[in-house]
Protein backbone atom coordinates (compact mmCIF):
# COMPACT_ATOMS: atom_id res chain seq x y z
CA UNK A 1 0.00 0.00 0.00
CA UNK A 2 1.45 3.74 -1.16
CA UNK A 3 2.16 6.12 1.79
CA UNK A 4 -0.60 9.41 1.46
CA UNK A 5 0.10 12.39 0.92
CA UNK A 6 2.68 13.92 3.59
CA UNK A 7 -0.64 16.91 4.51
CA UNK A 8 -2.71 13.99 4.66
CA UNK A 9 -0.50 12.52 7.62
CA UNK A 10 0.41 15.39 9.38
CA UNK A 11 -3.28 16.43 10.06
CA UNK A 12 -4.29 16.64 13.82
CA UNK A 13 -7.19 13.92 13.32
CA UNK A 14 -6.72 11.50 10.73
CA UNK A 15 -9.47 9.42 8.91
CA UNK A 16 -9.89 5.41 10.11
CA UNK A 17 -8.28 5.33 6.82
CA UNK A 18 -4.78 7.19 7.13
CA UNK A 19 -4.96 6.44 11.07
CA UNK A 20 -4.26 2.45 9.84
CA UNK A 21 -1.60 3.34 7.63
CA UNK A 22 0.15 5.07 10.20
CA UNK A 23 -0.13 2.51 12.54
CA UNK A 24 1.36 0.15 10.47
CA UNK A 25 3.81 2.14 8.46
CA UNK A 26 6.68 3.36 10.52
CA UNK A 27 7.86 5.92 7.78
CA UNK A 28 4.56 7.51 7.91
CA UNK A 29 4.76 7.66 11.30
CA UNK A 30 8.62 8.95 11.84
CA UNK A 31 7.36 11.78 9.55
CA UNK A 32 4.27 12.74 11.58
CA UNK A 33 6.49 12.56 14.95
CA UNK A 34 9.54 14.98 13.13
CA UNK A 35 6.67 17.37 11.99
CA UNK A 36 5.30 17.19 15.39
CA UNK A 37 8.68 18.27 16.31
CA UNK A 38 9.40 20.93 13.82
CA UNK A 39 5.53 22.34 13.80
CA UNK A 40 6.34 23.65 17.52
CA UNK A 41 6.48 27.20 19.14
CA UNK A 42 6.98 28.12 22.75
CA UNK A 43 3.93 29.31 24.48
CA UNK A 44 5.29 31.87 25.93
CA UNK A 45 8.25 34.58 24.56
CA UNK A 46 9.87 37.73 26.41
CA UNK A 47 8.88 40.90 25.09
CA UNK A 48 11.23 43.16 24.45
CA UNK A 49 11.95 45.92 27.85
CA UNK A 50 10.94 48.82 25.68
CA UNK A 51 7.67 47.75 25.04
CA UNK A 52 6.20 48.87 28.24
CA UNK A 53 7.76 51.75 29.03
CA UNK A 54 6.20 53.21 25.61
CA UNK A 55 2.66 51.62 26.26
CA UNK A 56 2.76 53.25 29.39
CA UNK A 57 4.12 56.89 27.89
CA UNK A 58 1.39 56.22 24.68
CA UNK A 59 -1.48 56.02 27.11
CA UNK A 60 -0.32 58.84 29.21
CA UNK A 61 -0.58 60.79 26.30
CA UNK A 62 -3.63 59.85 25.69
CA UNK A 63 -5.01 60.53 28.45
CA UNK A 64 -3.85 63.95 28.61
CA UNK A 65 -4.81 64.48 25.19
CA UNK A 66 -8.53 63.15 26.39
CA UNK A 67 -8.14 65.98 29.01
CA UNK A 68 -7.54 68.93 26.79
CA UNK A 69 -9.81 67.88 24.38
CA UNK A 70 -13.28 70.46 24.90
CA UNK A 71 -16.11 68.37 26.63
CA UNK A 72 -17.75 67.74 23.59
CA UNK A 73 -22.11 67.49 24.36
CA UNK A 74 -23.23 64.43 22.56
CA UNK A 75 -25.98 64.83 19.76
CA UNK A 76 -29.12 63.41 21.44
CA UNK A 77 -28.20 65.98 24.73
CA UNK A 78 -27.72 69.01 22.33
CA UNK A 79 -31.12 67.88 20.74
CA UNK A 80 -32.82 67.50 24.15
CA UNK A 81 -31.58 71.06 25.23
CA UNK A 82 -33.01 73.02 21.99
CA UNK A 83 -36.21 71.10 22.46
CA UNK A 84 -36.35 72.64 26.19
CA UNK A 85 -35.67 75.88 25.13
CA UNK A 86 -38.53 76.11 22.38
CA UNK A 87 -40.66 74.70 24.85
CA UNK A 88 -40.14 77.42 27.69
CA UNK A 89 -40.63 80.28 24.87
CA UNK A 90 -43.64 78.72 23.77
CA UNK A 91 -44.64 78.88 27.05
CA UNK A 92 -43.74 82.48 27.59
CA UNK A 93 -45.33 83.49 24.54
CA UNK A 94 -48.43 81.58 25.31
CA UNK A 95 -48.61 83.61 28.80
CA UNK A 96 -48.36 86.79 27.47
CA UNK A 97 -51.02 86.31 24.90
CA UNK A 98 -53.04 85.00 27.74
CA UNK A 99 -52.44 87.68 29.81
CA UNK A 100 -53.31 90.31 27.11
CA UNK A 101 -56.80 88.31 26.50
CA UNK A 102 -57.19 88.74 30.01
CA UNK A 103 -56.92 92.66 30.43
CA UNK A 104 -59.31 92.56 27.15
CA UNK A 105 -62.07 91.10 29.38
CA UNK A 106 -61.60 92.88 32.08
CA UNK A 107 -62.31 96.08 30.37
CA UNK A 108 -64.99 95.18 28.32
CA UNK A 109 -66.32 93.93 32.06
CA UNK A 110 -65.75 97.26 33.09
CA UNK A 111 -67.70 98.78 29.57
CA UNK A 112 -70.66 96.81 30.80
CA UNK A 113 -70.49 97.60 34.49
CA UNK A 114 -70.55 101.45 34.24
CA UNK A 115 -72.88 101.28 30.93
CA UNK A 116 -75.24 99.32 33.24
CA UNK A 117 -74.72 101.93 36.36
CA UNK A 118 -75.77 105.11 34.01
CA UNK A 119 -78.52 103.53 32.73
CA UNK A 120 -80.17 102.34 35.82
CA UNK A 121 -79.63 106.15 36.61
CA UNK A 122 -81.37 107.36 34.27
CA UNK A 123 -78.89 108.66 31.92
CA UNK A 124 -79.57 108.27 27.95
CA UNK A 125 -75.73 108.06 27.49
CA UNK A 126 -72.36 107.71 28.88
CA UNK A 127 -71.02 111.34 28.34
CA UNK A 128 -73.67 112.75 29.77
CA UNK A 129 -73.84 110.47 33.18
CA UNK A 130 -69.99 111.17 33.04
CA UNK A 131 -70.38 115.31 33.32
CA UNK A 132 -72.92 114.52 35.64
CA UNK A 133 -70.22 112.50 37.91
CA UNK A 134 -67.17 114.77 36.95
CA UNK A 135 -65.77 112.33 34.71
CA UNK A 136 -66.36 114.55 31.86
CA UNK A 137 -63.77 117.06 30.94
CA UNK B 1 -1.53 36.81 47.37
CA UNK B 2 -1.49 37.84 43.88
CA UNK B 3 -4.68 39.27 42.67
CA UNK B 4 -7.04 37.59 40.07
CA UNK B 5 -7.41 38.35 36.89
CA UNK B 6 -10.87 40.19 37.46
CA UNK B 7 -9.61 42.26 40.15
CA UNK B 8 -6.40 43.09 38.40
CA UNK B 9 -9.25 44.37 35.57
CA UNK B 10 -10.99 46.67 38.34
CA UNK B 11 -7.97 48.36 39.75
CA UNK B 12 -6.92 48.94 36.08
CA UNK B 13 -9.95 51.36 35.98
CA UNK B 14 -9.11 52.77 38.93
CA UNK B 15 -5.15 53.49 38.37
CA UNK B 16 -3.12 53.27 35.66
CA UNK B 17 -0.09 51.81 37.27
CA UNK B 18 -2.22 48.37 37.30
CA UNK B 19 -2.07 47.78 34.19
CA UNK B 20 1.76 47.72 34.30
CA UNK B 21 0.98 44.17 36.43
CA UNK B 22 -1.66 43.19 33.76
CA UNK B 23 1.10 43.82 30.76
CA UNK B 24 3.28 41.79 32.79
CA UNK B 25 1.36 39.23 33.36
CA UNK B 26 -0.22 38.45 29.99
CA UNK B 27 2.72 39.96 27.59
CA UNK B 28 4.76 37.20 27.28
CA UNK B 29 1.92 34.44 26.00
CA UNK B 30 0.21 37.06 23.46
CA UNK B 31 3.90 38.20 22.23
CA UNK B 32 4.69 34.28 21.62
CA UNK B 33 1.00 33.86 19.35
CA UNK B 34 2.70 37.90 18.14
CA UNK B 35 5.56 36.50 16.68
CA UNK B 36 4.08 33.36 15.10
CA UNK B 37 1.55 35.82 13.77
CA UNK B 38 4.72 37.44 12.06
CA UNK B 39 6.66 34.58 11.38
CA UNK B 40 9.26 35.27 13.39
CA UNK B 41 9.40 39.08 12.63
CA UNK B 42 10.47 40.56 16.09
CA UNK B 43 10.03 44.17 15.45
CA UNK B 44 6.45 43.79 13.93
CA UNK B 45 5.69 41.26 17.12
CA UNK B 46 6.41 44.14 19.25
CA UNK B 47 4.87 46.67 17.90
CA UNK B 48 1.75 44.63 17.51
CA UNK B 49 1.92 44.30 21.56
CA UNK B 50 2.02 47.44 21.93
CA UNK B 51 -0.91 48.40 20.18
CA UNK B 52 -2.69 44.98 21.12
CA UNK B 53 -2.61 46.32 24.76
CA UNK B 54 -3.39 50.00 23.83
CA UNK B 55 -6.83 48.78 22.84
CA UNK B 56 -7.28 46.54 25.61
CA UNK B 57 -6.70 49.58 27.92
CA UNK B 58 -9.26 51.24 26.08
CA UNK B 59 -11.30 48.78 25.48
CA UNK B 60 -11.21 47.59 29.62
CA UNK B 61 -14.31 48.74 30.55
CA UNK B 62 -16.54 47.06 28.26
CA UNK B 63 -14.37 43.99 29.22
CA UNK B 64 -16.98 41.26 30.88
CA UNK B 65 -15.53 40.37 34.14
CA UNK B 66 -17.07 37.21 34.51
CA UNK B 67 -14.87 36.20 31.46
CA UNK B 68 -11.22 34.72 31.36
CA UNK B 69 -8.10 37.74 29.89
CA UNK B 70 -6.47 35.78 27.94
CA UNK B 71 -8.23 34.28 25.25
CA UNK B 72 -9.98 38.63 24.83
CA UNK B 73 -6.44 39.60 24.71
CA UNK B 74 -5.47 37.02 21.92
CA UNK B 75 -8.73 38.63 20.43
CA UNK B 76 -7.26 41.80 20.02
CA UNK B 77 -3.61 40.36 19.55
CA UNK B 78 -5.18 38.21 16.37
CA UNK B 79 -7.37 41.17 15.11
CA UNK B 80 -4.02 43.59 15.16
CA UNK B 81 -1.94 41.57 13.43
CA UNK B 82 -4.61 40.73 10.71
CA UNK B 83 -4.63 44.56 10.34
CA UNK B 84 -0.92 44.95 10.13
CA UNK B 85 -0.27 41.96 8.19
CA UNK B 86 -3.03 43.20 5.44
CA UNK B 87 -1.60 46.62 5.50
CA UNK B 88 1.75 45.24 4.36
CA UNK B 89 1.16 42.42 2.63
CA UNK B 90 4.34 41.01 3.18
CA UNK B 91 4.96 37.80 1.30
CA UNK B 92 8.72 37.85 0.99
CA UNK B 93 10.43 34.44 1.97
CA UNK B 94 12.75 34.52 5.36
CA UNK B 95 16.32 33.09 3.96
CA UNK B 96 17.30 31.90 7.44
CA UNK B 97 16.66 28.09 5.94
CA UNK B 98 17.89 27.69 2.72
CA UNK B 99 16.05 24.24 0.75
CA UNK B 100 18.35 21.49 0.36
CA UNK B 101 19.48 20.45 -2.70
CA UNK B 102 19.05 16.77 -3.74
CA UNK B 103 21.97 14.85 -2.92
CA UNK B 104 23.02 16.97 -0.03
CA UNK B 105 22.94 15.62 3.78
CA UNK B 106 19.86 16.76 5.93
CA UNK B 107 20.00 19.76 7.78
CA UNK B 108 21.27 19.57 10.86
CA UNK B 109 19.40 19.20 14.01
CA UNK B 110 20.76 22.06 15.37
CA UNK B 111 19.18 24.28 13.44
CA UNK B 112 17.07 26.07 16.02
CA UNK B 113 13.51 24.97 15.31
CA UNK B 114 11.34 28.02 16.18
CA UNK B 115 13.39 29.64 12.86
CA UNK B 116 12.31 26.32 10.94
CA UNK B 117 9.01 26.79 12.10
CA UNK B 118 8.98 30.18 11.24
CA UNK B 119 10.25 29.50 7.88
CA UNK B 120 7.87 27.39 7.42
CA UNK B 121 5.12 29.71 8.39
CA UNK B 122 6.41 32.78 5.78
CA UNK B 123 6.83 29.83 3.32
CA UNK B 124 2.61 29.09 3.44
CA UNK B 125 1.76 32.48 4.37
CA UNK B 126 0.66 33.32 0.32
CA UNK B 127 -1.23 30.56 0.38
CA UNK B 128 -2.66 30.37 4.33
CA UNK B 129 -5.33 33.07 5.66
CA UNK B 130 -3.96 35.04 8.66
CA UNK B 131 -7.01 33.31 10.55
CA UNK B 132 -5.81 29.98 9.56
CA UNK B 133 -2.12 30.41 11.07
CA UNK B 134 -3.90 32.50 14.00
CA UNK B 135 -5.75 28.50 14.74
CA UNK B 136 -2.77 26.90 14.06
CA UNK B 137 -0.67 28.83 16.63
CA UNK B 138 -3.47 29.18 19.24
CA UNK B 139 -4.28 25.38 18.71
CA UNK B 140 -0.41 24.12 19.32
CA UNK B 141 1.64 26.45 20.49
CA UNK B 142 -1.42 27.64 23.23
CA UNK B 143 -2.68 24.68 23.72
CA UNK B 144 -6.67 25.70 23.05
CA UNK B 145 -9.08 23.56 22.35
CA UNK B 146 -11.68 24.27 19.02
CA UNK B 147 -14.19 26.03 20.97
CA UNK B 148 -11.80 28.54 22.56
CA UNK B 149 -10.32 29.26 19.48
CA UNK B 150 -13.79 29.56 17.51
CA UNK B 151 -14.19 32.58 20.18
CA UNK B 152 -11.03 34.18 19.58
CA UNK B 153 -11.03 33.65 15.89
CA UNK B 154 -14.67 34.40 15.82
CA UNK B 155 -15.86 31.89 13.63
CA UNK B 156 -17.24 28.25 14.46
CA UNK B 157 -15.77 25.42 15.21
CA UNK B 158 -16.00 23.13 11.98
CA UNK B 159 -13.96 26.44 10.79
CA UNK B 160 -11.48 26.36 12.70
CA UNK B 161 -11.02 22.60 12.16
CA UNK B 162 -10.87 23.26 8.42
CA UNK B 163 -8.26 26.24 9.03
CA UNK B 164 -6.30 23.99 11.22
CA UNK B 165 -6.01 21.01 8.49
CA UNK B 166 -5.38 23.63 5.98
CA UNK B 167 -2.30 25.17 7.79
CA UNK B 168 -1.05 21.77 8.66
CA UNK B 169 -1.11 20.12 5.31
CA UNK B 170 0.61 23.77 3.72
CA UNK B 171 3.14 23.46 6.37
CA UNK B 172 4.08 19.70 6.20
CA UNK B 173 3.63 20.54 2.23
CA UNK B 174 6.52 22.74 2.85
CA UNK B 175 8.56 20.85 4.94
CA UNK B 176 8.41 18.19 2.58
CA UNK B 177 9.47 21.04 -0.40
CA UNK B 178 12.70 22.11 1.77
CA UNK B 179 13.46 18.40 2.59
CA UNK B 180 12.65 18.30 6.49
CA UNK B 181 10.78 15.35 5.97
Amino acid sequence: MSCPEIGKVALPELDPETQAHVDSCTSCREKRARLDRLLTLPAEAVPPKEVLPKLLAQIDAQIAREAARPVRVPQTRRIAAAIFAMAVVGASVFAALSRSELNEREQRLQTIVLESEWRALGYSSEQQFLADVGGGK
Amino acid sequence: MEPSDSELVLKCLEAKEAFAELYRRHAPPVYAFLKGMHRGDEHAAADSLQETFLRAFNALRRFDRSRPLRPWLLTIAGNVARDVLARSKKVQYRAEVPDRPSGEQPIPETVATNEVCFTLLDRVAPRVSPRAVAAFLLARCQGLSYSEIATINECSQATVKRDLADAMAALSGAAAEMGLV
